[in-house]
């Protein structure tokens, strides 16, 4: 297994456990001095919504501890946005250097670093039980993740290989979320390194222009907008949602494209163009069933559609 | 109005045949009665057994209920607290969501405002005076009971096939009234949230099936194989049997021979192939039969049910303050033979008098046969077949 590309593995832990560098050597050991650096580079390109795909061909074990290091900061500095960013990082970096990997070597990373057990069935398919199934899946968006469109037998749900990393992207994914037990002050050179990266974060944000005011829109609505300012990467079928909501109340449209700024992949061009498209066609955002089935819905309104919680609200 | 000799009737049967009350694991389990009064007791926790059948004795509740979740304290006030470990998946089957013909003879509807009656459905508005307070009056007899139970059985095939949970995990639970609870206490169906609860839930009732994942077009059509499981599979021997000519009721002829004529569609199903130059009609035709079939096959369950992990179920034995016959639970075997209205029978006692206050269609229960019966009318029946009447709002204890 190649743990320059896989470094949250079970594999590249075994590794970094053998070595034995501890917080002090993480900080201040000479022969990690270009593992700080990429470090650096990866939380930079985490900030900016860019893609580091470099991998230390000389010594794998630098991108290890590059990540190490990098979820060290990152828990230090404790901030959402940032921490969100950081993990669609790693999931985008997965995804892209995980592709045409041999399937039975994801099948072994599911199965050591993330304990799902999987098996290959003919024709690259992979068969996932569907209760990891559906804590991996529900992060992303889109009808045909969802299990009433699946092909389930028996309590496994049968993925394509793609989809299959897809599902141990989400894995990465909340692993990096969930917060670690890093407490009080780090080493100076580390302490230095977060205070770099703070300095960045806080440039990031301040281009990022400040969110109206949000308190009288429907609750779901508002908690994407959140989502979104959190740095989080939201599915597309949320976005439409938010874009034909906030279009129909009335916002104006370069203020629509503003909110989505903060996404991972926010493209200008792109987002102008579809929040033109959702204006000129005039669509609906969805009602509150869908939006429930879909894991948008935050609370019992007793509305059908989002629409009608602002109005109602207005009447009062 | 007393229900004072029901209430004596619950209490009778609660000290006779306290020793059928069982519940597993019950020091982790949150409790709910429901007094003759109304009044809802929520956040209990029963510490064993003779606790509990003493406490039916003494309070002898109209309803009595335990949660499906076990929680490390279930008596905390607000669910973050009650700390939930884990929770059986429950489906709840209501012969109030199945389409039975024979609701149109036992159930009726009476305006409050004038006091007409009719027959099921109520109207919106009274046709006579026009009042909206209309009050409807439901009715449980062996044919609706039976659309339940094979709603059940529908349901414990989707769960083996879909889900992989075998009979051995579930378990089976006449309520007492309309329907089914069927409970999976398989490990990994007890640890899921509410997210997957719903997931799981949709998939049972084919609930928001997205036709465009079925019927794919792009660089021609794909459409799911025989083989595949789940809904798609469903599609797939679906319009295999309306090629070999034998399809569900539910599909018209005209669809049957139209899909028919489409060129290719049999490699497609089983070969995987991909439709070439079909149109956006054919592609119309199957979308339209995916969302048809959601409809007409899924289960129907009650979806908010199964999606949360905080509901509750009957005791065993206990009885249902809706008609007074116990909550039964049985082995799969069991149900397929079960007669409820003539095997969950439970009170015993004097015969009382009661004044009909609604039309009572004829019945039969534990095994005698009653009515019907006009309105206005007093008789004195035994004391299962009143509670019946009386609990279903048709009659007072006089
Ligand atoms: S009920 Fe409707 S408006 Fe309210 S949070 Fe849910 S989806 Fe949004
Ligand atoms: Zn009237
Ligand atoms: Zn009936």
């Amino acid at each position: 297994m190649d743990i320059s590309r896989y470094p949250f593995s079970k594999e590249a832990a075994e590794l970094v456990e053998e070595e034995g560098y501890n917080l002090e050597d993480l900080a201040y050991h000479p022969d990690l001095l270009k593992a700080r650096e990429r470090a650096l580079r990866r939380l930079f390109s985490s900030i900016e919504g860019k893609l580091d795909l470099s991998i230390d061909e000389v010594r794998p074990m630098n991108d290890v501890y590059a990540f190490i290091i990098s979820r060290i900061i990152v828990e230090r500095i404790g901030d959402k946005f940032l921490r969100n960013r950081f993990a669609e990082h790693e999931v985008k970096r997965f995804l892209k250097l995980s592709e045409g990997e041999y399937l039975p070597n994801l099948v072994k990373l599911a199965e050591r670093s993330f304990k799902i057990e999987v098996r290959i069935l003919d024709g690259n398919m992979v068969a996932v039980p569907y209760d990891k199934y559906l804590e991996l899946a529900r992060g992303l968006g889109g009808d045909k993740w969802r299990l009433v469109n699946r092909d389930i037998r028996g309590g496994e749900v049968i993925v394509s290989e793609r989809e299959f990393r897809r599902l141990l992207a989400e894995a990465i994914r909340m692993r990096v979320l969930r917060p670690s037990h890093i407490q009080g002050e780090l080493p100076k050179p580390l302490e230095d390194m977060a205070q770099v990266v703070r300095n960045l974060l806080e440039a990031k944000k301040k281009s990022i222009p400040k969110k109206r005011r949000i308190g009288k829109l429907a609750p779901c609505m508002s908690e994407l907008i959140r989502r979104i300012s959190d740095g989080e990467n939201i599915p597309h079928a949320a976005r439409f949602a938010l874009a034909a909501y906030l279009l129909k109340i009335g916002w104006d449209k370069r203020k629509v494209v503003d909110i989505f700024r903060s996404l991972p992949d926010f493209k200008e061009k792109i987002a102008t163009y579809q929040v033109e498209q959702i204006a000129r066609k005039g669509y609906l955002p969805p009602n509150c069933l869908k939006l429930r089935s879909i894991g948008i819905c935050v609370g019992e309104c007793g509305v059908n559609n989002p629409l009608s919680y602002g109005r109602r609200k207005a009447k009062k | 109005m007393s229900l004072e000799p029901i209430r004596e009737a619950f209490a009778m049967y609660y000290k006779s045949y306290s020793s059928l009350i069982f519940v597993p694991e019950i020091e982790k389990r949150e409790f709910m009665f429901i007094d003759f009064q109304g009044t809802v007791k929520r956040h209990m926790t029963i510490k064993s057994i003779e606790e509990l059948r003493s406490k039916l004795e003494r309070e002898t509740p109209l309803h009595s209920y335990y949660s499906v979740a076990l929680y490390e304290n279930p008596s905390a006030k607000d669910m973050s607290s009650k700390g939930i470990e884990s929770a059986e998946l429950l489906f709840d089957i209501d012969a109030d969501l199945l389409e039975v013909s024979c609701r149109k003879e036992h159930d009726h509807w009476r305006c409050e405002n004038c006091g007409r009656r009719g027959m099921w459905p109520p109207p919106e508005e009274c046709p006579d005076c026009g009042s909206k307070r209309i009050r409807s009056f439901k009715w449980i007899c062996p044919i609706c009971l039976e659309a339940a139970k094979r709603e059940a059985f529908r349901l414990m095939d989707f769960l083996s096939s879909d889900i992989g949970i075998d009979q051995e995990h579930v378990l089976i639970a006449y309520t007492g009234n309309r329907g089914y609870h069927i409970r999976v206490r398989e490990k990994r169906a007890m640890s899921l949230d509410k997210v997957s609860r719903r997931e799981i839930a949709d998939l049972i009732s084919g609930t928001d099936l997205a036709a465009v994942t079925f019927v794919e077009s792009g660089g021609g059509v794909s459409i799911p194989r025989v083989g595949e499981g789940g809904w798609r599979g469903r599609f797939s021997n679906l319009l295999l049997s309306i090629l070999e000519g034998n399809p569900p009721s539910w599909v018209d002829h005209k669809t049957a021979d139209y899909l028919r004529s489409i060129p290719g569609i049999e490699e497609a199903l089983l070969k995987g192939k991909k439709l070439h130059n079909i149109g956006s009609k054919a592609i119309r035709v199957l979308r339209k039969l995916v969302i048809k079939m959601g409809e007409e096959e899924g289960v129907k369950i009650d979806v908010e049910v199964t999606s949360d992990p905080h509901r509750f179920t009957r005791i065993p034995n206990s009885l249902h303050g809706k008609s007074g016959l116990r909550a039964v639970t049985l082995t799969p075997l069991e149900l397929d033979s079960f007669e409820p209205l003539a095997m969950a029978t439970g009170l015993k006692g004097r015969s009382i008098k009661v004044k009909i206050t609604e039309p009572v269609p004829e019945f039969e229960l534990g095994g005698s046969t009653f009515g019907p019966f006009d309105a206005g009318i007093e008789i004195r029946l035994p004391i299962d077949a009143a509670a019946f009447i009386i609990l279903k709002d048709r009659g007072i204890p006089i």
